[in-house]
């Protein structure tokens, strides 16, 4: 355990969190976009977080020590999923050059009230691991300050 | 202690002896690896807090701790009256209150598998990490202070003309 290390575990949490903004920015700058290279309206876009372990190259070399559980190294972002579970909103515009025979048009199943309370939520854990950051760097100052 | 140090040098004894008092370790007493755990220990539960904070949005993360002050305290302790202590004499004993040595205390890492926070399964309480890590980074200053002025009493003592 360095003592950097600490610092590494709230960075990776900055991350993965300015990592979920930005997803988060992107549903809400294409919550009104029909038209994607796949074809079809805009999906929802989706991070899942996981805890960090140690690598795998560790994990044989500790096997012996099961009993003392190790301290994680942060968080790192799995995978970015899209959401095809929620219906597309269907409205109703026979104008509109994406519209069907009835003249619905579907559009991204982005719900941007969501998307608002996730981003406030993505905002608050970023200020609490810059806050942790910061007491990290008080620690290891006043570690080395011992002695003088 | 270092007292005995200072006798060593001013009053006699032969060389050897001498040398051997400063190397036998004497001069950092037990409180000195006292505050020395105690460090390791916070710093060691800075990072699970860390952690924990890190993964506030994680599904299904469980909370990490860092178990420290009791384990201190049973190794402290002088009196063995207040508490039953078990003897081993074979080897499929189970251990009562053991007692573990100062030097080879060390801080034991756990995970609350039992609660659950939020819908997700995370349980982690963002004010309660704050507010543990504002605390333990108190501990953590208070011991690193400590530590100085110990080794400040010690270089005051070596340069006493």
């Amino acid at each position: 355990m360095g003592i950097f290390s600490m610092m590494n575990t709230s960075a990776s949490g900055l991350t993965a969190e300015r990592l979920r903004m930005d997803v988060i920015s992107e549903n809400i700058a294409n919550a009104n976009t029909t038209v994607t290279d796949s074809g079809g309206p805009y999906r929802k876009k989706n991070v899942v977080f996981q805890e960090r372990q140690k690598t795998e190259f560790q994990i044989p070399m500790n096997m012996s020590e099961m009993k003392n559980e190790e301290i994680g190294n942060g968080v790192r972002v799995l995978k970015i999923v899209e959401d095809t579970k929620t219906p597309f909103k269907k409205v109703y515009d026979p104008s509109h050059p994406n519209a069907d025979k009835e003249g619905y048009v579907s559009m991204p199943n982005v719900n941007v009230v969501k998307e608002m309370t996730d981003m406030i939520t993505a905002s608050r854990a970023y200020e609490a691991n810059v806050t942790v950051l910061n007491n990290a760097k008080g620690m290891a100052n006043a570690a080395l300050n011992i002695g003088k | 202690m270092w007292i005995r140090f200072l006798y060593g040098v001013y009053y006699g004894g032969n060389q050897k002896q001498k040398i051997k008092e400063v190397f036998s370790m004497k001069l950092f007493n037990n409180n000195m690896t006292m505050v020395e755990k105690s460090l390791d220990a916070y710093s060691k539960r800075a990072k699970a807090l860390a952690n924990n904070i890190a993964n506030v949005n994680t599904p299904n993360y469980k909370r990490q701790d860092v178990q420290f002050e009791h384990l201190l305290e049973n190794a402290m302790s002088e009196d063995t009256n207040s508490k039953v202590t078990g003897t081993i004499s074979n080897n499929k004993h189970f251990k009562i209150n053991p007692k573990t040595d100062l030097e080879n205390l060390e801080a034991n890492v756990i995970r609350e598998m039992t609660t659950t926070m939020r819908n997700d399964g995370n349980n982690v309480d963002i004010e309660k990490e704050n507010a543990e890590f504002a605390k333990n980074n108190i501990r953590y200053k208070f011991a690193t202070s400590k530590i100085s002025s110990d080794f400040g009493l010690l270089k005051s003592v070596i340069k006493a003309k």
